[in-house]
């Protein structure tokens, strides 16, 4: 079987995982949603190609509140080949999303004290120095780089 | 075909799938998913629709990704397991089609099962000669308890005196399928469709 063969398959199979939310592929879709991109503008962004979207699609979503979240984050980088630190913060972003949605209705003050608490919380994290950084493992500080 | 993948890395692959190991889903689809495609098409080569077949491989990789503790590697190899994991949701999907198909079928290839008056006879009870009811009777039974239309194609090709695998598997929608597959498939929507008419008081002559 032909490498594009192979490259067909795991595209398929990664467009089949959207609709499961163990894997990234739900996160880079929402991503996609979120910020229209299309899947060369979101490759690029993070720092690789089109092909390795699928297998960024196939690994596992890590979780956001896990103890294990950045370091799964950077394998994950490292193996497919992607800026880690963006990578997690598109995982924190479509992370929130899905949370608001999910959560049961409060009332607005007591969001808005939330967001605001969250905010808070975010800021620090994009120079913290455990965050996970750089494509593959490696430093790159453009964190506050926004999507295109 | 693809190379089949060692089972020394199966067995890592499948403790690091239960550890929780976030890059082990995308190798395990790296690894299995070209073979168990290959497998299936072999298995399924006259289905005629491939997209079933990627999506029901794909299916089972992603369902064990997210499931390892379903396998058991001391029992099976994992393309084995897959493949039966696949044929199952492929059956199901074919089944899904064969209902989906059987609504589109035009009523007037129902109201054949009429012309069937003939093959039809009540059931004597054992022991006991009984007038054989208005055929019309029992026919209108049939009509009312055997809604879907393809069951009311299968009985008129049973009440023909049909024998062959052939037409009742088109009716069914399953002629890409082997012919062996074709035979239990059929056999056993008949041996359903014999004991509803059974409990209506009706069986079904075989030819002699």
């Amino acid at each position: 079987m032909s490498q594009a063969e192979r490259d067909r398959l795991l595209a398929w199979a990664a467009r089949r995982a959207r609709g499961r939310p163990a894997f990234l592929a739900s996160d880079l879709a929402a991503y996609q949603g979120l910020h229209q991109l299309d899947e060369a503008q979101l490759a690029a962004w993070l720092g690789c190609t089109a092909r390795s979207l699928a297998d960024l699609a196939l690994c596992r979503r890590p979780a956001a509140d896990a103890p294990t979240f950045r370091a799964d984050v950077e394998q994950i980088a490292a193996h497919v080949g992607v800026h880690a630190e963006r990578l997690a913060r598109l995982l924190r972003e479509t992370g929130t999303v899905v949370a608001l949605r999910t959560a049961p209705t409060r009332p607005p003050t007591e969001l808005g004290l939330l967001l605001a608490a969250r905010d808070r919380q975010d800021a620090p994290a994009s120079t913290s120095p455990t965050e996970p950084e750089g494509k593959g493992g490696h430093a790159d500080n453009d964190a506050d780089e926004a999507p295109p | 075909m693809g190379a089949l993948p060692e089972e020394v890395f199966e067995r890592e692959l499948h403790q690091r799938l239960l550890s929780g190991d976030p890059v082990a889903s995308q190798e395990l689809a790296a690894a299995f998913l070209e073979p168990l495609v290959d497998r299936l098409r072999t298995k399924f080569q006259r289905l005629g629709d491939e997209t079933l077949v990627l999506d029901a491989a794909t299916d089972a990789v992603l369902g064990y990704a997210e499931r390892p503790s379903q396998f058991n590697p001391d029992k099976l190899r994992l393309l084995p397991y897959l493949v039966m994991s696949a044929r199952g949701d492929l059956l199901n999907a074919l089944e899904r089609r064969r209902r989906q198909a059987g609504r589109e079928i035009p009523t007037d290839r129902v109201e054949d099962l009429l012309d069937a008056r003939n093959s039809l006879r009540k059931e004597a009870d054992p022991g006991e000669r009984v007038a054989v009811p208005d055929l019309q009777e029992v026919v209108g039974r049939v009509r009312e308890t055997i809604t879907d239309p393809v069951d009311r194609q299968m009985v008129y090709l049973m009440a023909q005196g049909e024998r062959r695998t052939e037409p009742f598997a088109a009716v069914l929608g399953i002629a890409g399928l082997d012919v062996e597959q074709q035979r239990r498939i059929v056999k056993r929507h008949k041996d359903r469709l014999k004991k509803r008419l059974a409990r209506l008081g009706v069986e079904l002559r075989e030819p002699s």
